[in-house]
C-alpha cells in the first residue's frame, strides 16, 4: 500500500514534470513557427537574398526579350537591279571556362583543344597550331575569338563548323553589306559598316557614306521585339501575356541610276585613270528633261565590297569638291548674253588679249585670231571674246543671271556634304573672269542643274538620284518628282542659238571640240580648260597638265535631252591631248546614250501573240500585224513552239522564232541579238556557246549545215 | 462510438481536415502543369491525393479512433506491429544492398505494393511512437534518480536499432526524425524537468556545433559525399546554383515571385519545370508563390496549431500512454514539418522530407491521418477519463 502511494506520488511529480517539458517544448514550437514568418516575409518582400537580386534574376528566368532584327532597305538601279543588300557573317568563338555547362549537364566548353584546333582547320584560314595558340591564352579567358581569321564567315562555313559538333565553339551573327557591283558609284551609293549599338547590346549596319549615309533612315527601319515568359524548357507560356512590336524591315531605294551605263563609265573611268594618272576625274550622264542622273562616277574611288582605296578617296568629289570650271561655264555667260541682247553675232572684235582694271587677259591661243566676229569666240572659246559680252551686259545682269542659276548655292542633291562653292565679284577684274569660268567656284552638280536648263527651254530642274521609295514589301511610298528650280532663266530662242554654237564646236575648222565629233550624231559640247587656284596662294597654277580639263555634251540639240559632263584633273598627257583622253570617254558613253535614245522613242512594246497550231504562213502575217519578224526553225508548217510565250513583252521589229518541229538546218545568225540567240536556243534545243557582248559576228557552224539534237554551236558576238 | 463522438476534440480535427483539403488543391495545382507538359491529364496527383486522403480517413482515422486505447496498448499490438516494420526496413536494407537496381535517386525508400509505394519509414515513425508510449507507459512514476538509465536504456536500443536501419538505406532526414521521437518522448516520460531540458539543449548544441566545425573544417573524405555537398549547397545556393543549390535558388524565386499576394493560384511559373517536384518537397514554394507569403503563414500557422494543440492535450494527460501518444505525434508533424519549410526557406539543408498532410504522398498521408485517428482517441479517451474523475470526485 505504502508502495503504491509511493508510486502515485512518483507519478504526480512526473507528471508536472510532463507539464513543465512539454510547455518548454510549446514555447520552441512557437518560436520555430515565429522564426520561419519572419523567413517567409523577408524572401517575399526583401528585394536581395544572400546578395542576390531575386527580382532581377526572376525576370531574366522567366522573361525572354526578342529582339527582331530589321533588316537594312535594298538600294536598287532604277531597272531593280541590287546594287547594295544586306547578308549576314558570322564569327566564331569558342568558350574555354568549365563552368559552362548545359542544362543537359554536357560541356558547353571546348573540351579537346587539339581536336577543335584540327578539325577547325580545314574550314578557317587558319593553321591547327595558330587555332591552338588562340585557344590557349596567356591570360584566363572565359571565351576566345580568332581573329580575322574568325570573322566573316558565310552561312556555309557556318554550318560545316556546326556539322562537326565541337563543344563549346559558337557563333555570333554580324550584319554585313553586300555590294555585287564593286566599283559601282561607289562614292554615292555609298557604305553602310557594321557599328556596335549599346542600346540593343548587338550590331547593327549604319550608313556613314553616300546616299547609304544621307538615307540611313529610311534603309534602317525599326527593330521589333518579342518579351514572352518561358517556362524551363523555353516554351512560351500560352496563358501568360505577350507584349509584341512588329518589325519594321527598312524602305528600299530605287536609284536613277542605270546599271548599263553606270558600269560601262566605270570601266571607261578605269581605263583611263591606269592610264594617264590624273589627280581626279569626274563623270555625269543626266537626263535633263526630269534630272534624273543615270550614271555618275569618280576617280580615285573605292570598292565598297572589298573597303579596297577607300583610304585613298573618302571624299566624294562630285559634291563635296568645289573647282573653277574653265570654259565650260561659257554655255552660262553666252546664254546670258544671248537672251540679255547683247550678242550680236555680226559685230567684230579683236582677239587675243584684253586688258581690263590693269590686267591683261589672254585668248587661250595668245597670239588671237585677229578681228573676228562674236559667232565666232564661242566655237573657239575666246575669253577676250567672252570678257567684251560680260562687259556689254554689265556685271550687275551678269550677277542677276549668275544668281538665277544658282551658282554658290547648293543644289540640296541627296548626298552628304555638298559645298555651295562661291563668286569672286568683286573686282571688274573678278566679274570679267567669271564670263570664263574662272574666280568662280562650283561643285559638278550644280554645273549638271545649270546645263539642264537646255533641255527645258530655260528651266532648270534639280539634280535625282533616288527614282522612289518603296517599303519592304514593294509598295511605291514615294515616287519621282521632277524638282523645277527657279524660273526659266532664258527664252527658247536663246537655247537654239546657244545650242547652234555649241554644235559649231565640233566643227574641225574653227571648234575646240572636234576631238567629239561623232559622225553626223546631233551632239552639241562645249569644252574647258581651267586653271587650278595654286592651294598653297598666290594665282594659279603652271604647266602643260596643271588644269582641270573638261567637256559638257548634250543630245540631241534638236530637244536635247541628254547631257553628259566631264572633267578630269591634272592627267600626265604623255604626248596625247586631253580632249582626246576625255573623248576616249565621251564618245562611247554619248554613242550608249544615242542607242538608248533610239530604242527609247521608236520602239514600242508588242504583246506575243499565240502561234501554236498556226501555219507558217499564218502566223508570219500575224505577226507582221503586231510588228514582228517571223523566224522560222524546221522544216514542216505547223507550229509546235515559239520561242517566247504569248502574251510576254517584245519591242517592235524583234524577232520572233517558232520551230515547225523535222530537220533543222543551222540558220545565218549574222546580227542576231543575244535575245535571238536565246530564242532561237529555246525552240531548237540546240545548245549555244556565247563570247562576248553585241551582235553575232561568227558562227562555228555554217549556215544551212544540219544541226542534231543537242549539238552546241560556239558564236561570238561583237559590239 | 457514437459517445465517443460526442468527445471529438474539434480544436485537432478541424485543423487536419482543411490541412487536407489544401493539400489536395495545392497538390492539384502544382502538379498540373508537368503533367501535362508530359502528356498526362493535369488533375491525375490531385485526384489520387484526394482518394489518398480519402482512404486513409475511413481505414484509418475511423479505426484509430474508434477502437479503444486498450487494443493499442496490448502487447501484441505493440510488438506485431514493430515487427513489421523491422522487417520491412529489413528488407529495404536487402534491397540496397542486393538489389541496387531498386534504388531511387540513389536510396531505396519504397516498397512497391502494386497500388501503393508503401514508405516502411513513414509507418515505423507511428510505430516508435506507440512502442515507446507503450513501454514509457510501464515506466510511469519509476523514472528518478538512479533508475533513469536502467529503464531507458532497452527502448533507447531498440530506437537505435531503428535508427541504423534507416540511416543505411541512407535516408538522413528520415533518422533524424526517428531520432527526435525518441528524445522529445524521453524527455517528457516523467524524468525531471531540469535534466530533460539540459539533454535537449545539450543535443542540441552538440549537433550545432559538429555541424559548424564540419563547415570549417571541410575534411577532404567529406567533400565528395552526397550530404556534404548538400550542406555546401545549402550555405551557398546562388555560387553551387549549376551543382545542387538550384532547388534552394529556385525556391527563393518562387517565394520572391509571389510576394505578399502571390500571383494567384495556377499562375506559378516556378511550377513549369524550374523547381523540380513542385508537388511534394516544395510545394510550400509554389504555394507561396501562388497565393503569397501572407496565406502561407496562415497555412504554416494552421499546420503549427495543430502541433500546440496536440501538445496540449498531451500536457494536460492523465494517462501518461496518452500523453506520450500525443508528443510522439506532434513530434513527428513538427520534425518533418520543421525540416521541410526549414529547407524551403534555406534555413536547413534539405533533406528530403515532405510536408505533413500538403504534400503529395499516399503512405505519409495514411500514417498522419492514422495518428491524427489516434490523437483524437487519446483526446476523447482523456475527456471520458477526466469526467469519470470529476463524478467520482
Amino acid at each position: 500500500m505504502k508502495k503504491n502511494s509511493n508510486l502515485k506520488l512518483q507519478k504526480s511529480k512526473a507528471h508536472s514534470y510532463r507539464f513543465t517539458v512539454g510547455r518548454v517544448l510549446q514555447v520552441a514550437v512557437a518560436l520555430v513557427f515565429l522564426v520561419f514568418t519572419a523567413r517567409f516575409l523577408y524572401i517575399g518582400i526583401s528585394k536581395t537574398v544572400s546578395g542576390q537580386n531575386l527580382s532581377q534574376r526572376t525576370k531574366q528566368l522567366y522573361r525572354r526579350n526578342e529582339i527582331i532584327k530589321a533588316s537594312r532597305g535594298t538600294i536598287y538601279d532604277c531597272n531593280g537591279l541590287a546594287i547594295a543588300e544586306d547578308s549576314h557573317l558570322y564569327t566564331i568563338y569558342a568558350i574555354l571556362d568549365k563552368s559552362s555547362i548545359n542544362y543537359k549537364n554536357k560541356p558547353e566548353y571546348v573540351v579537346n583543344k587539339t581536336e577543335t584546333a584540327e578539325k577547325l582547320s580545314k574550314v578557317l584560314p587558319l593553321s591547327a597550331d595558330k587555332i591552338y595558340q588562340y585557344l590557349n591564352p596567356k591570360h584566363k579567358a572565359f571565351q576566345v575569338q580568332f581573329g580575322s581569321g574568325g570573322s566573316g564567315l558565310t552561312l556555309k562555313q557556318k554550318k560545316q563548323i556546326e556539322a562537326m559538333k565541337l563543344p563549346g565553339i559558337k557563333f555570333v551573327e554580324t550584319p554585313s553589306r553586300l555590294y555585287p557591283n564593286g566599283n559601282f558609284a561607289s562614292h554615292i551609293v555609298g557604305l553602310a559598316q557594321p557599328e556596335y549599338d549599346k542600346k540593343t547590346n548587338s550590331e547593327a549596319l549604319v550608313g556613314t557614306m553616300g546616299l547609304e549615309a544621307y538615307f540611313n533612315n529610311t534603309l534602317t527601319g525599326k527593330d521589333g521585339y518579342r518579351i514572352s515568359t518561358v517556362d524551363a524548357t523555353e516554351n512560351q507560356s500560352p496563358n501568360q501575356s505577350q507584349v509584341y512590336k512588329p518589325v519594321e524591315n527598312g524602305n528600299n531605294l530605287y536609284l536613277t541610276l542605270n546599271s548599263q551605263l553606270q558600269s560601262y563609265l566605270e570601266t571607261k573611268l578605269t581605263e583611263v585613270q591606269k592610264a594617264y594618272d590624273p589627280t581626279s576625274i569626274t563623270a555625269v550622264v543626266e537626263d535633263m528633261k526630269t534630272g534624273k542622273i543615270l550614271a555618275a562616277s569618280q576617280r580615285p574611288t573605292f570598292n565598297p565590297q572589298t573597303k579596297k582605296g577607300l583610304t585613298k578617296s573618302y571624299r566624294n568629289i562630285l559634291v563635296q569638291d568645289t573647282y573653277e570650271p574653265g570654259s565650260a561655264f561659257k554655255v552660262l555667260s553666252f546664254a546670258a548674253a544671248v537672251n540679255s541682247g547683247n550678242y550680236n553675232p555680226n559685230e567684230y572684235y579683236r582677239s587675243g588679249s584684253v586688258s581690263i582694271g590693269g590686267s591683261t587677259i589672254h585668248d587661250w591661243l595668245t597670239s588671237g585670231w585677229g578681228t573676228i566676229p562674236f559667232s565666232q569666240a564661242f566655237e573657239r572659246s575666246s575669253n577676250t571674246g567672252f570678257v567684251k559680252l560680260e562687259q556689254k551686259m554689265g556685271s550687275k545682269t551678269w550677277k542677276k543671271y549668275l544668281k538665277r542659276f544658282h551658282i554658290g548655292e547648293k543644289t540640296g542633291i541627296t548626298l552628304p556634304g555638298e559645298q555651295p562653292g562661291f563668286i569672286s565679284f568683286k573686282t571688274s577684274v573678278d566679274q570679267a573672269v567669271t564670263a570664263f569660268g574662272q574666280g568662280v567656284s562650283v561643285n559638278v552638280m550644280q554645273m549638271m542643274q545649270a546645263y539642264s536648263s537646255l533641255g527645258n527651254n530655260g528651266q532648270m530642274v534639280k539634280p535625282q538620284l533616288v527614282d522612289k521609295v518603296t517599303d519592304f514589301n514593294g509598295k511605291t511610298i514615294k515616287g519621282y518628282q521632277i524638282k523645277k528650280v527657279g524660273t526659266p532663266i532664258y527664252s527658247a530662242k536663246t537655247k537654239r542659238v546657244v545650242l547652234a554654237n555649241m554644235r559649231k564646236v565640233l566643227n574641225k575648222q574653227s571648234g575646240t571640240g572636234s576631238a567629239y565629233k561623232m559622225g553626223n550624231a546631233d551632239i552639241g559640247v562645249k569644252t574647258g580648260t581651267a586653271q587650278i587656284a595654286n592651294p598653297k596662294g598666290g594665282g594659279y597654277l603652271k604647266g602643260d597638265s596643271n588644269y582641270i580639263f573638261s567637256v559638257v555634251g548634250v543630245y540631241p540639240t534638236k530637244n536635247p535631252r541628254y547631257c553628259i559632263y566631264l572633267t578630269i584633273k591634272q592627267p600626265h598627257l604623255a604626248g596625247t591631248t586631253a580632249e582626246k583622253i576625255l573623248a576616249s570617254i565621251f564618245k562611247p558613253m554619248m554613242s550608249r546614250i544615242i542607242t538608248m535614245a533610239k530604242s527609247d522613242n521608236s520602239t514600242t512594246t508588242v504583246s506575243v501573240p499565240n502561234f501554236k497550231n498556226m501555219t507558217v504562213a499564218q502566223a508570219s502575217a500575224k505577226a507582221k500585224q503586231v510588228g514582228l519578224n517571223l523566224v522560222k526553225i524546221g522544216e514542216k508548217d505547223r507550229i509546235t513552239a515559239q520561242g517566247i510565250k504569248s502574251s510576254e513583252k517584245l519591242e517592235s521589229g524583234d524577232k520572233i522564232f517558232v520551230y515547225t518541229s523535222g530537220k533543222i538546218n543551222c540558220p545565218d545568225m549574222k546580227g542576231w541579238s543575244f535575245n535571238d540567240l536565246h530564242q532561237f536556243s529555246n525552240v531548237s534545243g540546240i545548245k549555244l556557246s556565247i563570247k562576248g557582248t553585241g551582235t553575232v559576228t561568227s558562227q562555228s557552224v555554217a549556215k544551212g549545215a544540219e544541226l542534231k539534237s543537242g549539238e552546241k554551236i560556239k558564236v561570238n558576238l561583237k559590239e | 462510438m457514437r459517445r465517443k463522438l460526442r468527445y471529438l476534440n474539434y480544436r485537432i480535427f478541424i485543423p487536419y481536415l482543411i490541412l487536407v483539403v489544401m493539400g489536395i488543391v495545392l497538390v492539384y495545382s502544382a502538379s498540373s502543369d508537368i503533367l501535362l507538359v508530359n502528356g498526362f491529364k493535369p488533375s491525375v496527383y490531385g485526384i489520387r491525393q484526394a482518394i489518398y486522403a480519402l482512404v486513409a480517413f475511413l481505414f484509418f482515422c475511423i479505426p484509430f479512433f474508434a477502437l479503444k486505447i486498450k487494443v493499442f496498448k496490448s502487447p501484441k499490438f505493440v510488438a506485431g506491429f514493430l515487427i513489421i516494420c523491422i522487417l520491412m526496413l529489413l528488407w529495404l536494407v536487402f534491397l540496397r544492398f542486393f538489389h541496387s537496381s531498386a534504388a531511387v535517386n540513389g536510396a531505396v525508400g519504397w516498397i512497391n505494393l502494386g497500388f501503393i509505394n508503401l514508405q516502411p519509414l513513414e509507418v515505423t515513425k507511428l510505430a516508435l511512437v506507440i512502442y515507446l508510449a507503450y513501454v514509457l507507459d510501464h515506466r510511469d512514476g519509476k523514472l528518478v534518480k538512479g533508475k533513469i538509465k536502467d529503464n531507458l536504456s532497452h527502448p533507447a536500443i531498440l530506437a537505435a536499432f531503428l535508427m541504423c536501419l534507416v540511416i543505411v538505406e541512407p535516408d538522413l532526414g528520415g533518422t533524424a526524425i526517428l531520432f527526435m521521437i525518441t528524445l522529445v518522448m524521453f524527455s517528457v516520460s516523467g524524468i525531471p524537468a531540469r535534466l530533460a531540458l539540459t539533454w535537449l539543449i545539450g543535443i542540441a548544441l552538440v549537433i550545432g556545433l559538429v555541424v559548424l566545425i564540419i563547415i570549417i573544417w571541410s575534411p577532404e573524405f567529406l567533400q565528395k559525399s552526397y550530404q556534404f555537398q548538400r550542406l555546401m549547397s545549402f550555405l551557398h545556393p546562388f555560387e553551387l546554383e549549376r551543382k545542387g543549390g538550384a532547388q534552394l535558388v529556385n525556391s527563393y524565386y518562387a517565394i520572391h515571385n509571389g510576394g505578399v499576394l502571390g500571383v494567384g493560384l495556377g499562375n506559378s511559373m516556378q511550377k513549369r519545370g524550374y523547381l523540380p517536384e513542385p508537388y511534394t518537397d516544395f510545394i510550400l514554394s509554389i504555394t507561396a508563390e501562388e497565393v503569397g507569403v501572407i496565406l502561407t503563414i496562415l497555412l504554416v500557422g494552421l499546420l503549427f496549431y495543430l502541433m500546440l494543440e496536440i501538445m496540449n492535450v498531451g500536457i494536460h494527460s492523465v494517462s501518461q500512454f496518452d500523453a506520450l501518444i500525443c508528443f510522439g505525434v506532434a513530434t513527428i508533424i513538427f520534425t518533418e514539418a520543421f525540416f521541410n519549410i526549414g529547407a524551403v526557406l534555406g534555413l536547413l539543408p534539405i533533406t528530403g522530407v515532405t510536408l505533413p498532410f500538403i504534400s503529395y504522398g499516399g503512405s505519409s498521408m495514411i500514417v498522419l491521418t492514422a495518428a491524427i485517428g489516434l490523437v483524437l482517441n487519446v483526446s476523447a479517451n482523456e475527456k471520458m477519463l477526466k469526467e469519470k474523475d470529476e463524478t467520482i470526485a
